[in-house]
Formats: structure tokens, sequence, C-alpha cells
């Protein structure tokens, strides 16, 4: 293998995109690199000493791939869509199955697995960090919104105000802006989390005291939401995702509208297939709708 | 210095798109372009062409196009309707600027 190969499969490795991007952006730096030789070659430099100028001229593989794999890499996908779609309405599934568990009483709102679960979404949005948030991730840093909104709304009696108000107003802001900036049509998979903590906190009768506040979150998203698409004339698929974001968040908040589905089941572990079906199935089906709807589309840019 | 080490990177963008203004051209084309105009003073590190041009690309400045040149496949960018917009507003922004920062550094026989 020449140092020209050796160079460009150091890019390739080192970025984290579908092959059809990442071969169209090696053939690239190929043909320059190529340019640069015969262009020292004409100079009458031997070939092996014009290869590692042209490289040199370059700059590191590390710097060039970190600077391609943020420019590309916010939004990307593998090339399989339907298991980006389905590791980014993950979270959303774990959720629904935990809310479930706490439902059924099997476990209370201070159970380890809620500890797990949180380490989790963490530790996949750092994982997504690390790779400039491939577009399954994104899913996964919406519910740090619901960890933020934690802390915003009950932490505040046992830590700082920097901590429980600061700290996530300035996360939710800049990781809103974050993603508008670069591609909007996210911010839908990015929010739809938020409708979660009336769920899960609102069995112990915490987040009542709180609702009116959640609402208006909620609802400003969603105005903002609808504005820009109008705005923007968005169609389609956009719709479809914006509608299933609209319906997600409407059955989380009134959790209610599934109880026809449900089968009393405090001791009857009969009811748990019923219940898995009729509960945590369309939960998921509509999580998983839009997510896959949003992630099939091209960018757009505001 | 750090200081013209950081002006000259802010304005990558604005000289790739100040020399696609009359035509289009691919990276390595764009990198010598930059270097002979500027007589050397641009000498841009290769790699460092193409995230901004993907990224102009990105903002819908630039578009590209793989094309065959003398039997060799490259890829040309060509400037669109908002890259020419946003260089003109940019252009008249910096002449501005350097206008009314020239009245208060010192004069070359004053230094």
């Amino acid at each position: 293998m020449n140092l020209i190969q050796k160079f460009l499969n150091n890019i390739s490795e080192k970025l984290q995109l579908n092959s059809q991007k990442k071969e169209e952006i090696i053939r690239e730096l190929k043909t320059h690199l190529k340019d640069l030789i015969s262009e020292y070659r004409k100079k009458g430099i031997p070939m092996k000493e014009a290869e590692t100028k042209a490289i040199k001229k370059f700059g590191t593989p590390e710097k060039i791939a970190r600077k391609l794999q943020w420019i590309h890499g916010f939004g990307s996908f593998s090339n399989n869509k339907f298991k980006d779609a389905f590791s980014g309405a993950l979270p959303f599934l774990i959720a629904s199955i935990l809310i479930l568990l706490l439902d059924l009483n099997f476990i209370n709102s201070t159970s380890y697995l809620f500890g797990l679960f949180w380490a989790l979404i963490i530790g996949i949005s750092i994982y997504g960090l690390l790779r400039a948030f491939p577009a399954w991730t994104i899913s996964w840093l919406g519910f740090c919104n619901v960890l933020m909104l934690h802390l915003l709304f009950f932490a505040g009696a046992y830590i700082s105000p920097i901590f429980s108000v600061l700290f996530p107003s300035l996360f939710l802001i800049f990781s809103i802006y974050f993603i508008v900036k670069n591609q909007f049509k996210f911010i839908f998979i990015f929010l739809m989390p938020l409708a979660i903590p009336y769920v899960f906190y609102g069995y112990d009768g915490i987040i009542q005291s709180h609702r009116i506040l959640m609402e208006i979150v909620i609802a400003t998203f969603t105005t903002v939401a609808s504005f820009t698409i109008l705005y923007k004339k968005l169609r389609g698929s956009y719709l479809a995702g914006f509608l299933g974001f609209l319906l997600y968040s409407f059955i989380y908040f009134d959790i209610s509208f599934l109880a026809p589905l449900q089968i009393p089941l405090e001791n009857n572990y009969m009811g748990l297939l019923p219940t898995i079906l009729g509960y945590i199935v369309p939960l998921f089906i509509i999580s998983l709708v839009p997510t896959y709807y949003l992630l099939k589309q091209k960018s757009i840019k505001l | 210095m750090r200081f013209f080490r950081e002006l000259k990177k802010g304005s990558t963008k604005l000289l790739i798109l100040s020399v696609l203004k009359d035509k289009s051209m691919y990276g390595y084309q764009i990198a010598k372009e930059i270097k002979n105009l500027s007589k050397n003073y641009f000498d841009l590190a290769e790699g460092t062409i193409y995230p901004a041009l993907h990224d102009l690309e990105k903002e819908s400045y630039v578009k590209s196009k793989w094309e065959k040149y003398k039997g060799r496949e490259r890829k040309y960018y060509y400037i669109t309707e908002k890259g020419m917009e946003f260089l003109q507003k940019t252009s008249k922004e910096w002449n501005i600027f350097a206008k009314t920062l020239s009245i208060f550094l010192p004069r070359k026989q004053e230094v």
C-alpha cells in the first residue's frame, strides 16, 4: 500500500459516515493529492518525496477527519435507515417499559432501573457528542431534556439554584439552538421526550403542581414548531413526523386515552400480554413512525 | 502571530467564494488560485479547503458537480445566487470595517 492510500485510509477510518458519503469525500481528496504530486513531480521531485510532501501539505488525517466529521456527521445515517430509526426510537421503548413496570407496581420511582436508564441516556449522548451526533443519537440527547427538567422543577430544594435553574436552562437553550442551526428536522425527535416527565412523575403526584408550567413549555415548543413548518412550507413526511410528535405528546399527557386498552393488572400476570400489546406496542410504534419518517428526510436549513 | 492566524482562518470561506465568483473550479485549483492571487500570502493547508468548501455547500453558497477534464474526474464547485449575495454583502461590510479600522491604526511613517 502506498503512502497516499494509507493516508486516505486513515482519514476514511476516522470518518463515521455512510459509505457513499465517505467514498465521495475520499475520492475528492485523492484527486487533489494526485494533482499536488503531479505538480511536485514536474519540479523534478522524486515520487516518494513528492508523496510525502503532498501529505504534509494536506495536514494531519485526524484534523481533516475531525473537521469533515463535524460538517457531515450531524444527523448522518448509517447504510441502514431502519436500524437508525430503531436505535433512535429505542429510548422511547425503554421508557415505555419502565412506565409500565411502574404502573404495575413491579418497581417504584426510586428503582435502580431508572438510574441505569439515565446512565444509558447520558452514556449514549456522550457517545453521540464524540461522533458529531449521528441521527439516531439525537433522540437519546433529547432524553437529557427530561433530566434537565427534573433538575429545573424538582431538585431546586436540594441543590444550588445555579445547578437547578441556570444549568438546565442553558442546556435547553444551547441544545435547541444547536439542533435548529444544524438540521431543523431533528427538533421534533429532540423534543419528543419532553412529554415523558408527566408519566414518570405523575404517579407520585409531584408533577401536578407544575402541570401548567409543563404544558406551557410543550405548547410553546409546538407553537414555534408549527409556525416554522408553515413558514417554511414544509410538507409531506415532515408533517407526518410533526403530527406523530403531537400525537405522542398528547397521548403521554393524557395517558387515560389508552386506558380502554389496558386490563387491570395488579397481581394478574395473565393480563401482561394484552397490556404489552395494547400499551407498549402502540407507544413504541408512535415513537418509531415519526422517528423513521423524520430520519428519512434530507437536511433542511433555516 | 495568533491574531493574523485567526484572521486568515476566518477568511477562508470568503476567499473561496471570491475566486469562485468568475468561474467554477475544483479544490486544487482553488488553493492554487488563492495562493497566486495573494502572492503566496494565503497559502492554505490543502486539508482546510475541503471542510470549508463542504460547509459552504451545506449552506447553499456553492454547488458541486463531478466533471471530466483531460481524462480526469474532478469535483467542480460553482457559486450560487445565495453565495453571490453573501459575498457582495460581506465584501461591503469588510470594506467599511477595513476603512474604519485604518482611521485608528498608525500610518507607516508614524510607526
